[in-house]
């Protein structure tokens, strides 16, 4: 990766400084900007970690909190180090979440109506029709080798042993599979 | 990573199947929580995956599965009406509302067989056919899930599906095997 893609983020690095700043006081406008910001980053996060979308949310509301909670306290020393914060903080709470250690319910009685501002756009959604129809075009090997994968989101290796096939073989087929679907869903290519 | 330092669509489909090695995988998640560009490709590649396991789980498209993916369909709960021919044999067979799948489980002599193409024909008339299906030579079933919403919507009819071999030397036959089918209700 190079420096264009790793770039501190100035946006982000920005609304914390506002937010620390503004101590005593709150920065309202600040505070729900960069949550709008990262929240999509978080659930991302606690959706490829926890594989649930109720967990991930979760996920999405406690790391902001924490996250405020530095911020407004003035603990966050490098406020350019917002991301690396929220990283370290979405690892910790992942695991916290899968040990079962923090509940939701005991979020909401603590946080009330701060929660409200970690509100976001739910994530994206294909035409399911489209997606049905170019799925039915596809080959029957790459019809079944993404059934096989994303039925319960499977690697190439366990795939491979379903179908006795190797692993490298089935990551060819799938890479095939996904493209076509993917130039017919939203390519626009009629199926 | 490409070159221009965002993450290629094959490794975030990797990063999602818990592919990637933990220190790739490491390096991605940082690098998501920054780069806006790699997440929605991120979103892409799961709405995809969400497509795809919608698709299949409310019986719009058919696949043809390997034996121990039905095992772990009915290890997950799913309400399955399986019927299993041997070359030549017929079965009535429906559909009920509360049938999550059919499984037509047809027996074939596949040793050594390298293609299987599959064709379903009704009143004598070729309807469908499928090139190169996958098939379990070891246990010497070919196993098709129809897509359930169209099975429901079928008249009460007959069709016969027809399995072959194919290599260098052309086509074998390996059976055909009818299915009466009664629309439920109807």
């Amino acid at each position: 990766m190079d420096a264009d893609a790793t770039d501190p983020l100035p946006a982000e690095a920005g609304l914390a400084r506002r937010i620390a700043s503004a101590a005593p006081g709150v920065d309202r406008a600040a505070e729900a900007e960069l949550c709008r910001r990262l929240a999509p980053r978080i659930r991302r996060y606690g959706l490829r970690h926890l594989r649930d979308a109720e967990a991930a949310a979760d996920l999405v509301q406690i790391v902001l909190m924490k996250l405020l909670e530095k911020l407004r306290a003035g603990g966050l020393r490098d406020p350019d180090q917002v991301v690396s914060f929220v990283f370290g903080t979405c690892r910790l709470v992942v695991l916290d979440l899968r040990r079962g250690d923090i509940r939701r319910e005991r979020l909401l009685e603590a946080y009330g109506e701060d929660l409200a501002i970690a509100d976001i756009a739910p994530p994206p959604r294909l035409d399911q029709a489209r997606v049905e129809r170019c799925l039915q075009a596809l080959p029957e090997r790459e019809r079944a080798v993404l059934v096989l994968t994303f039925h319960e989101d499977r690697d190439a290796g366990e795939v491979a042993g379903q179908l006795g096939l190797t692993a490298g073989n089935v990551r060819v087929i799938r890479h095939r599979a996904l493209a076509r679907l993917r130039d017919c869903v939203l390519g626009g290519e009629a199926a | 990573m490409t070159n221009a330092g965002h993450a290629g669509f094959d490794t975030l489909v990797a990063y999602w199947l818990d592919e990637l090695d933990a220190e790739a995988e490491s390096r991605l998640d940082g690098h998501l929580l920054e780069c806006e560009a790699c997440g929605r490709a991120l979103d892409e590649v799961m709405a995809l995956a969400a497509g795809v396991r919608e698709a299949f789980t409310r019986g719009a498209v058919h696949a043809f599965v390997p034996e121990s993916f039905v095992k772990r369909l009915e290890a997950g709960g799913a309400a399955l009406r399986v019927y299993r021919l041997a070359p030549g044999d017929s079965v009535h067979c429906t559909i009920l509302p509360a049938d999550r799948f059919v499984v037509s489980r047809l027996e074939a002599p596949l040793a050594g067989v390298r293609r299987v193409d599959a064709t379903v024909e009704a009143q004598g008339q070729e309807r469908q056919s499928f090139r190169d299906v996958p098939f379990d030579a070891a246990s010497g079933t070919v196993t098709l899930l129809p897509a359930a919403e169209a099975l429901r919507a079928m008249p009460t009819h007959t069709e016969r599906v027809r399995l072959v071999a194919v290599d260098e030397g052309g086509e074998r036959e390996l059976g055909t095997y009818t299915f009466h089918h009664a629309r439920h209700g109807g």
